[in-house]
């Protein structure tokens, strides 16, 4: 599980995972990611090149969304393939943080 | 008329899943599973053996051995996953609510809700002092 953070002139952070986010990937991730969102106010995590996604993984997503929230920012998931798509819905996350399907978008809705 | 039967041991530890994705990718590859069931397979096992693994309290009671057999009949893929920890149903656990707010969104839990969304049949029975979770997959 790879975790790249891209820090945009405009303020607002793309963060884009790669990989399985099962149970090692999750945990690959964790700390990385939870302190990302520990530190930041307006963040995109992009999910395209995410092929797995498992609860651990939701985990993570959701507590550093809330840890956003705490900070009164916003945090929006890009472009999830299908299969993770499904998990995601499935789970209800996407009635608690945006899952947005294009980058420009997710970068305006996070500004706000 | 039985299609395959695969099967994987491991012990429930986090570094030894990497083996377990690797078979079960392997498996789905090797019986050109359909993708919308090679991924409910996936799914189901990394929730279940989470389960284990985070059930696993270091005092003696918990499981030792993981056992996966996946096999095919006509369509229908089944998956077993066995292990020989104290009784664990997660088949009991109340229905997942949705929280409508992130607020109010628990961080954990989902893994039972997930396995009962994406297996068409999910069974439980304690056999021979060990817990079988079955799956049908469609």
């Amino acid at each position: 599980m790879e975790m790249q953070v891209e820090d945009l002139t405009n303020g607002v952070t793309v963060v884009a995972l790669r990989g399985r986010m099962d149970i090692i990937g999750a945990g690959a991730i964790d700390l990385k990611f939870s302190t990302m969102a520990g530190s930041k106010r307006s963040i995109v995590v992009d999910l395209s090149a995410v092929e797995f996604l498992a609860s651990l993984g939701i985990r993570v997503l959701v507590m550093g969304a809330k840890s956003v929230r705490s900070k009164g920012g916003k945090l929006v998931l890009l472009l999830p393939h299908d299969d993770v798509n499904a998990v995601l819905t499935t789970a209800g996350i996407d009635e608690i943080i945006p899952i947005v399907f294009d980058r420009a978008d997710a970068i305006a809705a996070v500004q706000n | 008329m039985v299609g395959f039967i695969e099967v994987f041991e491991l012990r429930p530890q986090v570094a030894e899943t990497a083996g377990l994705t690797d078979w079960i990718l392997g498996v789905c590859a090797k019986h050109s599973l359909p993708d919308k069931i090679a991924f409910a397979l996936q799914l189901c096992l990394d929730e279940t053996v989470a389960n284990i693994i985070e059930h696993n309290t270091g005092d003696g009671r918990g499981a030792a051995e993981i056992v996966v057999s996946v096999s095919q009949e006509d369509a229908q893929v089944m998956m077993t996953v066995t292990d020989d920890g104290v009784e664990f149903n997660p088949t009991t656990f109340a229905p997942w609510l949705a929280r409508p707010s992130l607020d109010e969104a628990p961080v954990g839990g989902l893994g039972i809700h997930l396995m009962r969304q994406f297996a068409a049949n999910l069974k439980y029975e304690r056999k021979e002092k060990r817990n079988c979770l079955h799956f049908v997959f469609i």
